[in-house]
């Protein structure tokens, strides 16, 4: 092979090496816990809300009907990853990895997270 | 964009500011927690290439999302009516498609890890270098340019000094990037994605109910600004003037092939992230994904425009103090009682770093290895480029600090560099797509392509419209013919210069061109991505169809 191709053989072997499949964590709990925090803060000010409040934003109660949608996809998403979890750290080698890759066998489980 | 009105301090309190300090928080956290998976350069610059296609493709959004594009978008809402709504559909959705079904599988499948890198393989050191000096220029201003409108607009709305907005906004940006790489760059526009959302959705809510819903905003707005104004194609007649200055060729051609094209299928910043995807079909699924929120983004950014021209009829005229970019801020200050009010002005901010963020983290990437490693320390070990990546990542963002505060004295320059590269995706577009689908074209073909290309563009904008030669009404309109114009240059040349030059040898193609397959097995799918929901044609024909059927409603 040409050594035109030796960033290729580069790239599977970093890709072989790289950590950011095991080690990182799963943006899930991040949105899903903001969004719940977010969404109790904003409901302490729904329920607290004033006249005025209530009247500059065109009669609704703004922060009410913000905070309960916020906590639905808050808790939606942390269900989500409750139900789909991210597969196990080491399982499931990069199907792409180069040819002779796949020795490490079958991961454990279910492969995919399957999300997306 | 320069000054906002005085009139706009929001009434924030403890509460907005609990949400705010939180969100700061978050995201540093997200950049401590994420550095544990940097282990390699390819961590680092490229996720490992190992993200799920929906977190891909949400970050795609919300690279583009910034607050430059919210606010610009709203304005152009307020200014020039629905037509606005030409940039998130002709002008997007077919070029995201085109990405992810047709340029992805040479992008992703060669195992490149920038688009300059590409041009390097295909063509040659020449067209290589001048695209990565000339994105990496680009890209530190740009982030410089939106730290400062940042800044602006923060010191309207809360009061901060100018100098306090642009040195915390940037050094969050870059704590966090130097932590984590992309991973903590494209985890944090995910959450960012949702934060703008919760912003701008409650605002438009409330907007619609003021102005009596969609029937009584069309209503008022037929009443006084006519019927063109809430019409998509309306007045877009060759020859017919209307307040953006182009006809419905020009938007087609323009804006809808050239400058969206180059756009979405050669920024870094949007295929950085396709590029980070774990395997073929999440990267191709990643701006098919981006396309369905891209889609539905005018109706809580441009709503939110024509809602402020209604409540302020006279936005945008001398008399009210008001600027266009002023629309969605007024809204804010107007609409918004305090809870809500502090989750805007965070997703005001959430935005501005998602769209720094994408710039610096594509800039560390092609300059320490396109320039740095191409050209001037070749062959040091892996742990080598982590350290200057993450070196690069600080100098990048401290010039962008540097150029926000130059652009405070200069901010007509920086306009006109902006839209100065702004023309270099065009032709950069041209001789992506000739590479890709011409074996013959040759290492100069592509080198000149670029630089006529370029060149063309500015002299047709530069000098034939501003000089008054040609007749253009604006410079939006001016715009989509410069682009056409760099798009038929660069491709005229390209054709012109191949056949007097040596073509590359196919063996040293295999993978970049099409109907050729690159060296090694072919990966297998992963397991899933069979289902019929994740084949990226399914999903990219739905995107186009779904765009069409958006049209309709402003069509009849």
């Amino acid at each position: 092979m040409s050594e035109e191709y030796v960033y290729r053989s580069e790239v599977e072997e970093l890709e072989q090496r790289s950590a950011t499949a095991a080690r990182l964590f799963d943006v899930r709990r991040i949105i899903g816990g903001l969004f719940v925090i977010y969404a109790i803060i904003v409901l302490i000010a729904g329920f607290t809300a004033s006249e005025a409040d209530v009247k500059k934003a065109s009669g609704i109660n703004i922060n009410l009907w913000t905070g309960w949608c916020m906590l639905a996809v808050g808790l939606l998403f942390l269900l989500w990853m409750k139900l789909r979890p991210l597969s196990a750290p080491g399982a499931a080698p990069k199907p792409e990895a180069g040819p002779g890759a796949g020795a490490g066998g079958p991961g454990p489980g279910e492969p995919g997270p399957g999300e997306g | 964009m320069r000054y906002l009105a005085e009139g706009l301090r929001l009434p924030t309190n403890a509460l907005d500011y609990t949400i705010l300090i939180l969100y700061f928080i978050v995201v540093l956290g997200v950049g401590f927690a994420a550095r544990a998976s940097v282990k390699t350069s390819l961590d680092f610059f490229l996720s490992g290439r190992s993200l799920p296609a929906w977190v891909t493709g949400l970050a795609f959004v919300a690279a583009n999302l910034g607050a430059l594009e919210i606010l610009g978008m709203a304005a152009n809402g307020a200014q020039y009516g629905v037509y606005t709504v030409h940039w998130y559909w002709v002008g997007a959705i077919p070029a995201m498609v085109f990405l992810g079904l047709v340029m992805m599988p040479f992008y992703y499948g060669s195992k490149v890890r920038s688009v300059p890198e590409f041009l390097l393989h295909r063509y040659g050191p020449s067209s290589h270098l001048l695209s990565s000096i000339i994105f990496s220029i680009a890209s530190v201003l740009i982030a410089g340019v939106n730290l400062y409108a940042m800044a602006i607009v923060v010191e309207a709305l809360l009061g901060w000094p100018q100098w306090v907005a642009i040195v915390v906004a940037g050094l969050f940006v870059l704590a966090y990037i130097t932590l984590g790489g992309l991973s903590s760059a494209i985890y944090n526009e995910v959450l960012q994605f949702f934060v703008i959302l919760a912003a701008l959705i409650p605002l438009t809510v409330i907007g619609l109910r003021r102005v009596g819903g969609f029937g009584g905003l069309k209503d008022s707005l037929v009443h006084s600004h006519g019927p063109n104004f809430v019409s998509a194609w309306g007045g877009t007649g060759i020859g017919s003037p209307n307040p953006l200055g182009a006809n419905w060729l020009t938007i087609v051609l323009g804006l809808g092939f050239c400058l969206s094209f180059g756009y979405w299928t050669t920024n870094f910043a949007e295929v950085q992230r396709a590029l980070s995807a774990r395997n073929l079909s999440a990267a191709q699924r990643t701006p098919l994904i981006a396309a369905f929120p891209k889609m539905f983004i005018p109706l809580i950014v441009v709503v939110p425009g024509l809602i402020a021209l209604v409540l302020e009829p006279d936005i945008g005229s001398k008399a009210s103090g008001l600027q266009y970019n002023d629309a969605i801020p007024l809204l804010m200050s107007e609409l918004l009682p305090n809870g809500v009010l502090g989750l805007a002005v965070t997703g005001l901010l959430a935005a501005f770093m998602a769209g720094m963020a994408a710039n610096v983290s594509s800039f560390n990437t092609v300059f320490t290895h396109d320039i740095w490693r191409a050209y001037i320390r070749k062959d040091r070990p892996d742990g080598y480029y982590l350290l200057t990546g993450r070196v690069v990542t600080a100098i990048g963002v401290l010039a962008g600090m540097g150029t926000a505060f130059i652009a405070s004295s200069f901010s007509n320059i920086m306009n006109y560099l902006q839209t100065l590269f702004s023309f270099f995706n065009v032709p950069l577009f041209c001789v992506f797509i000739i590479g890709m689908f011409w074996k013959r074209a040759t290492a100069q073909a592509g080198f000149w392509g670029l630089l006529c290309g370029t060149v063309a563009a500015m002299i047709n904008y530069f000098w034939l419209y501003r000089a008054g030669v040609i007749s253009i009404p604006s410079d939006q309109g001016a715009n989509f013919v410069s682009a056409i114009v760099a798009f038929v240059v660069g491709g005229v040349v390209m054709v012109a210069v191949t056949p007097f030059t040596k073509p590359k040898p196919v063996e040293s193609l295999a993978g970049l061109v099409y109907g050729t397959t690159a060296p090694g097995v072919a990966e297998p799918p992963a397991p899933g991505d069979e289902a019929w929901y994740r084949r990226p044609a399914v999903l990219g024909w739905s995107a186009l169809v779904l765009a069409a059927l958006c049209y309709i409603p402003f069509s009849l």
